[in-house]
């Protein structure tokens, strides 16, 4: 038994009587890689915080190289060899890597900080994940790649570290930066550390991972050897069904009408002479590397941004947008990479946030309706299937499924027809994914056009009718889905 | 763990109902207190006296309860209130015209509400950026006000009594002043609940940004709830003048302080949409009782700002403690 660095037994935990975990076992060998996987809400993030001592277990027990421990705070785990690095990255932006990672305990000399061994000390953390950086550099100059490399070295740097837990540490991260990762996730197994990852990607857990816990509904379903596995067997395990078809198919609807053209649209400094058209029941999908520029393609459209030049079509007629309320008065709208801050009053209600696109539609003889709110808001709830306790229930409680859901609601209330999805299944799980593609495809089957971000290719190439290849501020191809390959995807975007 | 789980819940039910209805506990708590230690508090003539004590209050707060709705904070309403009073009574000694007076009144604070609502427009403001762009502004409406009065006391026309009967006479018993606050809450109320351009201050206090890309011009609602502040602070100077038939620049001095008490306690929040006038009300009460009863006890004036604080202090502790059982675990 002396090879399991970590065991977990029959630990549970309620919140306000609900029950987040619910005797869940599972054990870790020294140097492995253990995939965690789950839906949202399925209780892997309460998992790792009581492992981290950010939450007290109610009962169970944990056990380190055999011998029972109690985590009653972050530093007691700490102690015990168990870092974490959080899926929001904690790391204060005005201060220096040295000072991050060594915050709250920087070496010191005669009362004074010992600046010389803080470098040092920190230089060797940053090499043992074999990163070359300045660690006098300042955090808020690097990119969220960058900074996640950071928390991984901070947690490594505390010399007892023997547990890794990484909840989520590729959701922001482009294909070339998770590809760095894992190369350093891979020395550390090596040097005998065991990680336990969590990650929504599924492709990168066959990567990685050694061995595989499904979490469904608080309880762990089975821990099993990852070779072997399909990416269908792990995805019928976490929902409890078999999916059939991860994107699912759909008539034929785009035609040949043109209801968007957008010519020569420049911005100096995102992207030039851009030109597309996008047809009627048609999904166009902008694909291209992260910074590439998509997103301030389509906020350039939506009228959020300044545009420097370049005009655009609505049904053939030029139109101007120099606001959102002008691109929504015109059938345009645009559902947010950052559903949280940009598409959501979360401190608000279900109903109020499916009326805040199109107030005026309240109105009855000039007086906002409390009946006819809910009559458009139960109605919207019902179509997109919203899983919510009530129309009353506060957004920022749902999970990120059903804020999505939410969000489109709120633009399925307005007259638009062209939607404008800006990674629309980010952070969202996969039984909640799939339902996000089907109402994309009821958009285009009832007549609108979208147009689809995504950093997933598969996912765009999956959804799209045509793929617009985005390349440094430029577009680099447009290429009819049927026909192409991931590698002409490839081609293009770099 | 079963029972440990129910306890849970109850101390929930019962906590989550205290903070909710902070200032409605700390009313009857009031009354309570009042009606045992307060000789003569539960008499008409006190009530009667507690109801145009809250009068200047009351309307500041609906103007303060506005702009915290959408975000705001707007500390140059006690300000502003002197340059109306100023200008109102100038005008009126002049013209003769009350209407002429309270046009006038009406205008500047407007204007500073203009002023306040278009610097933050220009810089795009966050919600904490109004507490300096407000500041600076009560500083433009002190200087303005003693520019305008050379630092004078300002006496009311003693001909002009029909406007000090404003604040002179009553209906069915009630002050007049005392009307015109409800009639004012009742009329905000209807169009914080009832209009668009009311819920749409809600929706730019919840998320400014998400307003926006919903087709709402955030910082033009900002700007609207800093004028509507602004002709608060005009109505107030109003029925201040009317009841005092004098004003000079130290006239609204730091009542844009209780104002903003009176908008915390009552558990108004920004982008809540439970919000709104009846919190302001509750707010309103709960400082004038507090007043009204040390003042009856012969309690110190000092005494009684340090009590007000305290009270503040503890509406934000309840707030907090609701904003963390409001989130998710």
């Amino acid at each position: 038994m002396q090879d399991y660095i970590l065991e977990v037994e029959n630990i549970s935990k309620a919140f306000l009587g609900v029950k987040a975990l619910d005797q869940v076992s599972f054990k870790i060998k020294k140097g492995e890689v253990h995939a965690l996987v789950g839906e949202n809400g399925a209780g892997k993030s309460t998992l790792m915080k009581i492992l981290n001592g950010n939450y007290k277990k109610d009962q169970g027990t944990v056990k380190i190289d055999g011998k029972e421990v109690d985590i009653q705070n972050p530093n007691d785990a700490k102690a015990h060899g168990i870092s974490i690095i959080f899926q929001e990255l904690n790391l204060v932006s005005l201060l220096s890597i040295a000072e991050n990672i060594y915050i709250g305990r920087l070496p010191k000399k005669n009362g004074l900080v010992d600046w010389k061994k803080l470098y040092e000390d920190t230089e060797l953390a940053l090499k043992r994940i074999g990163y070359d950086i300045d660690p006098g550099t300042k955090i808020g100059t690097l990119s969220v790649a960058q900074r996640q490399m950071i928390e991984i070295a901070r947690a490594l740097s505390y010399p007892t570290t023997r547990i890794l837990l990484m909840d989520e540490p590729t959701a922001t991260l482009t294909t070339k930066e998770v590809e760095i990762l894992f190369e350093v996730v891979r020395s550390l197994k090596k040097q005998g550390i065991s990680v336990i990852f969590i990650s929504h990607k599924l492709e990168e857990l066959f990567e990685i991972c050694d061995t595989l816990t499904v979490i469904r509904d608080g309880q762990v379903i089975e821990t099993m050897p990852i070779e072997g596995l399909t990416k269908d067997d792990v995805t019928s395990k976490m929902i409890g069904r078999e999916i059939t078809n991860i994107y699912p198919k759909r008539k034929k609807t785009h035609t040949d009408e043109v209801v968007l053209k957008v010519e020569k649209l420049s911005h100096k400094d995102a992207y030039r002479d851009i030109s597309f058209e996008l047809h009627k029941g048609e999904v166009l999908g902008m694909a291209g590397l992260v910074g590439a520029g998509r997103t301030e393609i389509a906020r350039g459209i939506f009228g959020i941004d300044y545009k420097d030049s370049g005009d655009i079509y609505i049904n053939g007629s030029k139109v101007k947008i120099n606001s959102p309320a002008d691109a929504i008065k015109y059938g345009i709208c645009y559902l947010s990479e950052d559903r949280k801050s940009e598409g959501l009053m979360g401190s608000m209600s279900v109903k109020h946030n499916i009326s805040a696109a199109n107030v005026e539609k309240l109105l009855v003889n000039g007086v906002l309706s409390q009946k006819k709110e809910e009559e458009i808001a139960n109605e919207l709830v019902e179509a997109l299937k919203v899983k919510t306790s009530g129309l009353e229930q506060t957004v920022f409680n749902l999970s990120g499924g059903n804020m999505q859901k939410v969000v489109l609601a709120k633009w399925l209330n307005t007259n638009v027809d062209i939607f404008i999805f800006d990674e629309p299944t980010r952070g969202i799980d996969v039984g909640a994914k799939y339902e996000i593609y089907q109402l994309i495809n009821r958009l285009v089957e009832q007549g609108k056009s979208v147009i689809m971000i995504s950093s997933e290719l598969p996912e765009v190439m999956g959804m799209s009718d045509r793929l617009l290849v985005i390349q440094r501020g430029r577009i680099a191809a447009d290429l009819e889905v049927e026909s192409m390959t991931p590698n002409d995807f490839i081609k293009y975007a770099i | 763990m079963q029972k440990n789980n129910v306890m849970i819940k109850k101390r929930f039910d019962v906590g989550w109902f205290a903070v909710n209805n902070f200032g409605l506990i700390l009313i009857v708590l009031m009354v309570v207190f009042g009606s045992i230690f307060a000789n003569n508090f539960l008499t008409i003539d006190n009530f009667r006296n507690l109801a145009s004590q809250i009068v200047i209050n009351g309307i500041l707060t609906i103007g303060f309860s506005v702009v915290y709705i959408i975000d705001g904070f707007d500390l140059s309403q006690g300000n502003v209130l002197s340059a109306c009073a100023c200008v109102a009574l100038t005008i009126l000694n002049g013209t003769h015209n009350i209407l002429w007076a309270f046009l006038a009144a009406a205008a500047i604070g407007i204007f500073f509400g203009f002023a306040n609502g278009m610097i933050g427009k220009v810089i795009k403001s966050d919600g904490s950026d109004s507490y300096l762009i407000t500041l600076a502004m009560s500083l433009v409406a002190l200087g303005f006000a003693y520019i305008w009065t050379k630092g004078l006391n300002i006496q009311c026309d003693s001909e002009m009594t029909s406007y000090r009967n404003i604040a002179r006479g009553n209906i069915l018993g009630i002050s007049n002043t005392a009307v015109i606050l409800v009639v004012f809450l009742v009329i905000v109320h209807f169009v914080l609940r009832k209009t668009a351009i009311g819920r749409k201050l809600y929706y730019v206090g919840a998320n400014k940004k998400a307003a926006f890309m919903g087709g709402i011009n955030s910082h033009n609602y900002r700007m609207y709830a800093f004028m509507f502040s602004g002709f608060c602070a005009a109505l107030a100077a109003i029925v201040m003048t009317a009841r005092t038939g004098s004003a000079n620049p130290m006239t609204g001095n730091n009542y844009e302080t209780d104002a903003a008490i009176a908008t915390i306690v009552g558990g108004n929040a920004p982008g809540d949409s439970k919000s709104g006038m009846l919190r302001a009300l509750f707010g309103v009460l709960c400082l004038g009782l507090i007043r009204n009863i040390m003042n009856m006890m012969n309690v110190d004036a000092n005494i009684q700002t340090v009590v007000k604080c305290i009270i503040l202090l503890v509406a934000l502790y309840a707030l907090s403690v609701k904003k963390s059982w409001g989130g998710k675990d």
